[in-house]
């Protein structure tokens, strides 16, 4: 298992030192001369106006937190999707996978269907939740919406 | 070595937990069907819960094979049946103290109900979970759910506050136990609490692992009881959060954690002798620890009470005190001991709901916290006042309320076993209990003898007098027939131990 | 080698804590936690988990660490922040962090861990799949719940109206 994951590291070494090189590299032979003009940010000439550490939109904030369950789901569907083959085929297939370490007296295709039938089912609840209550939808303004503020701040 | 029961033979003892994760996703999606859009999600939870109470009352006690559920990961004993009742009857109120109330705006119940009974599931997991992994996800979905519960109305900016608090600690603590747990199941290479005993009897473990590995879990569980020093943030969260969820907190979430402690303490880290007698498994005395929590939890506590005015906050302060009465039976190590606390928790069960629901009357309804909106309230609501004094009684123990016999079996408990440590933790106990009595009556004062001509009377709503009344009558009953109620948690204090 | 690759990753996840704990600027502490997660991925692969390894990086470098970065972005005085860090109790915290170092240290070495040989690692994705299928579908279900009520009251706590108070002091 080492040697497949040290490819793994060797490719993650070299990305990193393709960055990191020139920068050293380069700090390294370049003339330091700063002034007001070259500090200042490059937008394609035009002045910069403002600062770039704006306020975000919550929403990003929302799909990324619908995003890492549906993550952590997926993570979960792999090794069962790895196994089931072995599920349909009956506990004797299921047996030589687990090497007595698991019970595998129940193991059936039809269990193993099941089960993450309503493991999804369950999450489904969920995805389908924040789709009816708009929650999913970028253009709701929900932290302004005058109907719901009545309600709260009244 | 038992019988595991496997996944599919376990699902005729699961139908209780299985309605509740139903009814959690039947609350969360039937709003969104324009037709179901104006039903009373309450009556669907009501339901739920009923229905889950009824499961949970045909369950045995025991199996005829000894043997633990889904391939030991669940276990189908006296000691989870009682527990379960215990959050059901808590809930219960809860649900109606929030249908009513207005602190949980009624858009936004179906969440809060959809919420509330997952962490009913987590607390049933809780109270049966036998191997660490499930008992882990089951504290974890109780804790989760709390957290947003803390943090629903958030109106108010406390409230925000207390959410902060609680999922900060709360994260630190889970954290600490999950360490705690990994050493168990370094040393002994496995999960389930009753293989964890059998190997940690079969080897000789340096105390010291095993110590900092019991430590770490109860860093966990001491958070959930909100035992010192892991009490924090119990008096934030407590006035923050919205009233029902205090009451449900101070009850419900108190219980889980003393089931979570009785299940792993008594299955994993002591043996039962022929006598009715607990021993360590390994050569480390549990009870000198034991006994400086307790007097450091129930001391602290109540010296911490004496100043609060709000009295949301001094509910929480007296229920850190009343952890530490708790405690006292754990130190017994004995099966007096564990009956004991079953029986004080159904004693401060019906106790503390019947306070935290007359609070909840005067803080909803009225709009008053502390004690000073309490003045006059003998005459104001005469009821009211009897019910909530009926409570401040209980809690103090008084003779002859039923939480002077919860504690009384307590202590007799711990004094049987003639451990000195034992003995000063129950005279530390009688103690408190006289210093208690200062902070309780200043209410008593206050609704009693203290004048308040301006206000007028107390505005209230039918289902909560209703909750008051239920939940102050066993108060009372207990006192005419506790003998009775002590032989069946007798019954239900058996454990399952391989 | 093995033990070379051990103290390279350790060096490094630990010099990324330290940096996350110490510099001033919250995108960069963020950016630090990136370092120290997929470092956390490389002890998991030199301890035979490679599912543990890729969960590592998919969930935490890929799902926690984006949503704290908008979590800070989220912050309305992100660009308030004065950059200075704040100690208190540095004297109690830091008796309380060198007890607890030296009580873990010596539970460590002074535990005789029982040790099992084991065979060469192999990959583990099928014997976890078998588990939760077989002894683990319980908790495999309840996670299925615990997500759900993770997601709603995400939704619900993060959604809920903005007081007026704040929503003003925002323009």
């Amino acid at each position: 298992m080492y040697e497949n994951y040290a490819h793994v590291l060797i490719f993650a070494l070299v990305a990193v030192g393709v960055v990191v090189a020139p920068l050293i590299l380069f700090a390294l032979i370049r003339p330091v001369r700063p002034d007001a003009e070259k500090l200042s940010a490059y937008e394609c000439g035009e002045r910069v106006v403002g600062t770039p550490w704006i306020q975000f939109n919550i929403r990003y904030y929302l799909v990324c937190l619908v995003f890492l369950v549906f993550e952590v789901e997926i993570l979960l569907l792999f090794p069962w999707a790895l196994v089931y083959g072995a599920f349909i085929g009956g506990p004797e297939q299921v047996e030589a996978l687990a090497q007595g370490a698991a019970n595998t007296s129940e193991a059936s295709g039809g269990m193993a269907f099941v089960a993450m039938f309503i493991f999804m089912v369950i999450l489904a609840v969920g995805l389908a939740y924040d789709w009816g209550k708009g929650y999913l939808e970028w253009e709701t303004e929900i932290t302004t919406s005058p109907e719901i503020e009545e309600k709260e701040v009244a | 070595m038992l019988t595991w029961i496997g996944n599919v033979a376990s699902l005729k003892y699961f139908i209780g937990e299985i309605w509740l994760a139903l009814a959690c996703c039947i609350v969360l999606m039937l709003p969104l069907i324009p037709r179901f859009k104006n039903v009373r999600m309450s009556w669907v939870t009501i339901a739920a819960i009923l229905f889950a109470g009824i499961c949970v009352l045909r369950l045995p006690t025991a199996l005829p094979e000894e043997g633990g559920l889904f391939f030991g990961m669940l276990a189908l004993d006296g000691l989870s049946k009682f527990f379960k009742l215990f959050f059901l009857i808590s809930t219960l109120a809860v649900v109606l103290m929030t249908e009513v109330g207005r602190e949980v705006p009624d858009y936004r119940k179906p969440e809060f109900y959809s919420i509330l009974l997952g962490i009913l599931l987590g607390a049933f997991l809780t109270a049966s979970a036998t191997d660490l992994l499930m008992m882990y996800l089951a504290i974890e979905l109780l804790s989760l759910g709390s957290y947003v519960l803390a943090g629903f109305s958030r109106i108010e900016k406390k409230s925000d506050e207390a959410a902060m608090k609680y999922i900060l600690y709360g994260g630190l603590s889970t954290g600490g136990m999950l360490f705690g747990m990994s050493y168990l199941y370094g040393l002994t290479g496995s999960t389930n609490l009753i293989a964890i005993r059998e190997a940690l009897e079969a080897s000789q473990i340096h105390p010291l692992v095993f110590f900092v590995s019991f430590l770490l879990i109860m860093v966990g569980i001491g958070y959930k009881i909100s035992a010192v020093p892991f009490h924090f943030w119990a008096p934030d969260v407590y006035q923050g959060a919205p009233t029902s969820i205090t009451a449900f907190l101070s009850v419900a979430s108190k219980g889980a954690g003393f089931a979570a402690f009785i299940r792993i303490f008594y299955t994993s880290f002591l043996s039962l002798n022929g006598e009715g007698l607990w021993e360590p498994v390994a050569q480390l005395d549990w009870r000198i620890f034991l006994s400086i929590l307790a007097i450091a939890t129930m001391t602290l506590g109540n010296l911490a009470a004496f100043g609060q005015n709000n009295v949301k906050r001094l509910l929480a302060y007296s229920g850190i005190a009343h952890a530490g009465y708790i405690l006292v039976g754990a130190i017994a190590l004995s099966e007096a001991g564990v009956q004991s606390i079953l029986f004080y928790l159904i004693t401060y069960l019906f106790t503390n709901l019947a306070a935290f629901t007359v609070v909840l009357i005067l803080a909803d309804c009225n709009g008053v916290e502390e004690i000073e909106g309490y003045r006059n309230l003998g005459t104001r609501s005469p009821w009211l006042a009897f019910c909530l004094g009926v409570a401040l009684f209980s809690l103090i123990g008084v003779p002859p309320m039923a939480g002077f016999l919860g504690k009384w079996f307590l202590f007799a408990a711990a004094v049987e076993t003639l451990d000195p440590w034992c003995v000063a933790a129950v005279v530390a106990g009688l103690l408190n209990s006289v210093l208690s009595v200062y902070y309780y009556f200043r209410i008593m004062k206050a609704m009693y003898l203290e004048k308040n001509e301006g206000a007028g009377p107390v505005k209230s709503h039918t289902v909560l007098n209703v909750v008051a009344t239920a939940m102050t009558l066993p108060v009372l009953l207990i006192i005419l027939d506790g003998g009775r109620l002590y032989d069946w948690t007798g019954e239900l204090s058996k454990l399952l131990l391989g | 080698m093995f033990d070379f690759i051990f103290f390279v990753f350790s060096f490094v996840c630990i010099g990324s804590a330290l940096f996350v704990a110490f510099t001033p600027n919250v995108v960069h502490a963020a950016l630090g936690l990136a370092s120290t997660f997929a470092t956390l991925a490389g002890f998991y692969v030199l301890l035979g988990a490679d599912f543990l390894a890729i969960t590592q990086i998919a969930i935490y470098v890929g799902g926690i660490l984006v949503l704290m970065l908008f979590g800070i972005m989220y912050t309305h005085t992100i660009a308030r922040v004065s950059g200075e860090q704040v100690m208190m109790q540095v004297g109690p915290a830091l008796l309380v962090v060198i007890l607890t170092l030296f009580t873990l240290v010596a539970t460590i070495l002074s535990t005789a861990w029982p040790v099992k040989e084991v065979a060469p690692p192999a990959p583990t994705a099928d014997r976890i799949g078998v588990l939760l299928m077989t002894d683990y579908l319980l908790p495999f279900e309840v996670a299925a719940i615990l997500l759900l009520v993770a997601l709603v009251g995400a939704v619900v706590i993060a959604q809920t109206p903005v007081r007026k108070s704040i929503e003003e002091s925002v323009d």
